[in-house]
């Protein structure tokens, strides 16, 4: 199965949008339809987050202000 | 020559005073503050004294009787009362017991204005995007903070400044780096990425060396950021005032990248868990339902049959297309934490790798090699340095 685009939203959204579909699952009553939807584009968060996880370099970017004059 | 009035002397006298450099240590005494702006107090050693004379504004650090102090200043009668006193410039504790006792008063004074409070810290993001690091590049604690934070994480940016974290100069660059963050902060432009948290670093030190994060007004620039501030001191068994007003304390500069973002081995493991459940929940929410419609058609007749038998086949095709779709996420999980594992050049060293530099440069090429080259080759535990023949 082709795995969706990339998700373009903050790590920290995605996570936590893949919590809440966690939680939906608690429910007593799933609809099926509304359900395999929720299980799709949690397949899809997971996949992102997953590849996001696997980056392994940090941007190092230095502020070419000075500081330690009194001019700023 | 004419004699000269008083006050003609006493300008005259000045005049020549302002010329003799007045640098003086001794036991201050008789401290009082007037209408909270004039300071007066007395220097003193074993047979002399002077009086000297401050405006409180001027005043960066928590004295008190007894201590040691240095005063720069310039000496002068002061015309009114016909006295001599210095008047003074800049004054600073001088002697590990005044640095202390300063250290003491000023952390007393700020623990009562509530700068310490557990209840004003806030939170860290779990996951920021954007980290503020105040530190000098100079230091092993910014080397060793980027190495921890990228190795336990690769989604995020940080942007460095630079200041000295010692010396003179410390205190006001550091104010000025928090300061220009908070402006960041109330701008609200996209192009610019607001940190979501800011790191203050640096190694270890002497009382002196620490001076910096020891003062009130870093300690105050903590207090007033907008955004929630990390501080890491390496190596030290006493806690700076620093640390106590930061949102949070890390123990050495390498806490700190551990304290900023999470690792993401763990990560990993809780996004597969949060998978694995859903696929479980879901997967008895269609057994559930299957088990309903079982027993509702079996009510009814040949055509109930068909029906059953269709929804039966169609739930069956959902279980395992499912199943397939998690197999498949499951499995490129696995991957991707093996490969991560297998990465990391630490496993690397251990399965018997070695990493050689020639000349602070990492070799990949016998060719670059000359007879007589310095080699060091790293191993997993420790380094061996070797000449080329």
């Amino acid at each position: 199965m082709r795995m969706a685009p990339k998700v373009k939203q903050p790590f920290a959204k995605s996570f936590q949008e893949l919590e809440e579909i966690a939680a939906w699952f608690e429910r007593n009553d799933v609809d099926l339809e509304e359900g395999l939807k929720k299980f799709e584009r949690g397949m899809q968060l997971a996949s992102d987050l997953r590849d996001r996880l696997k980056v392994a370099e940090v941007k190092i970017e230095q502020i070419r202000k000075r500081f330690d004059m009194a001019a700023e | 020559m004419r004699a000269l009035t008083v006050s003609e002397f006493l300008k005259g006298t000045n005049d020549v005073l302002a010329s003799v450099p007045a640098l003086v240590e001794g036991e201050l005494s008789g401290f009082s503050l007037r209408q909270e702006r004039w300071a007066f107090f007395s220097l003193k050693d074993e047979d002399s004294v002077v009086e000297c004379f401050m405006p409180a504004w001027k005043l960066r650090h928590e004295v008190a009787d007894g201590m040691l102090v240095r005063v720069a200043g310039v000496p002068q009668v002061y015309a009114k009362s016909g006295r001599f006193r210095i008047v003074v410039e800049a004054m600073e504790p001088v002697g590990e017991g005044s640095l202390k006792q300063a250290f003491e008063l000023l952390k007393q004074k700020l623990e009562r204005e509530g700068l310490f409070a557990p209840g004003r810290k806030r939170a860290l993001p779990r996951f920021p995007e954007t980290i503020g690091l105040i530190a000098s590049r100079e230091s092993a604690a910014y080397t060793d903070f980027v190495r921890i934070l990228k190795d336990r994480w690769g989604s995020t940016s940080v942007l460095h400044v630079e200041v000295p974290v010692q010396g003179d100069q410390a205190v006001a660059a550091i104010v000025r780096a928090f300061r220009w963050f908070a402006v960041q902060h109330g701008i609200s432009d996209l192009r610019f990425q607001i940190p979501n948290v800011l790191v203050l670093i640096r190694g270890g030190g002497s009382l002196e060396d620490l001076q910096a994060f020891n003062s009130e007004e870093v300690a105050r620039a903590i207090f007033a950021s907008p955004i929630p501030v990390v501080v890491g001191v390496g190596h030290e068994r006493d806690v700076s005032i620093a640390d106590l007003v930061a949102d949070v304390r890390a123990s050495t500069p390498s806490n700190a990248a551990e304290r900023v973002v999470p690792d993401r081995r763990d990560v990993v493991h809780e996004v597969q868990a949060a998978l694995e459940h859903v696929t479980m929940r879901f997967g008895m929410h269609i057994q559930a339902r299957r088990g309903t419609i079982d027993r509702f058609l079996l009510r009814g007749g040949a055509f109930a049959q068909q029906r059953r038998v269709w929804t039966e086949a169609r739930c069956v095709a959902m279980q395992s297309r499912i199943t397939a779709l998690h197999q498949q996420c499951v499995t490129r999980l696995e991957t991707a934490t093996r490969t991560m594992r297998n990465l990391n050049p630490t496993r690397l060293l251990a399965r018997g790798y070695s990493m050689t530099l020639v000349r602070g440069a990492l070799v990949r090429s016998a060719s670059v090699v000359r007879a007589g080259d310095a080699l060091e080759t790293q191993f997993s535990d420790g380094e061996v340095t070797s000449i080329a023949t």
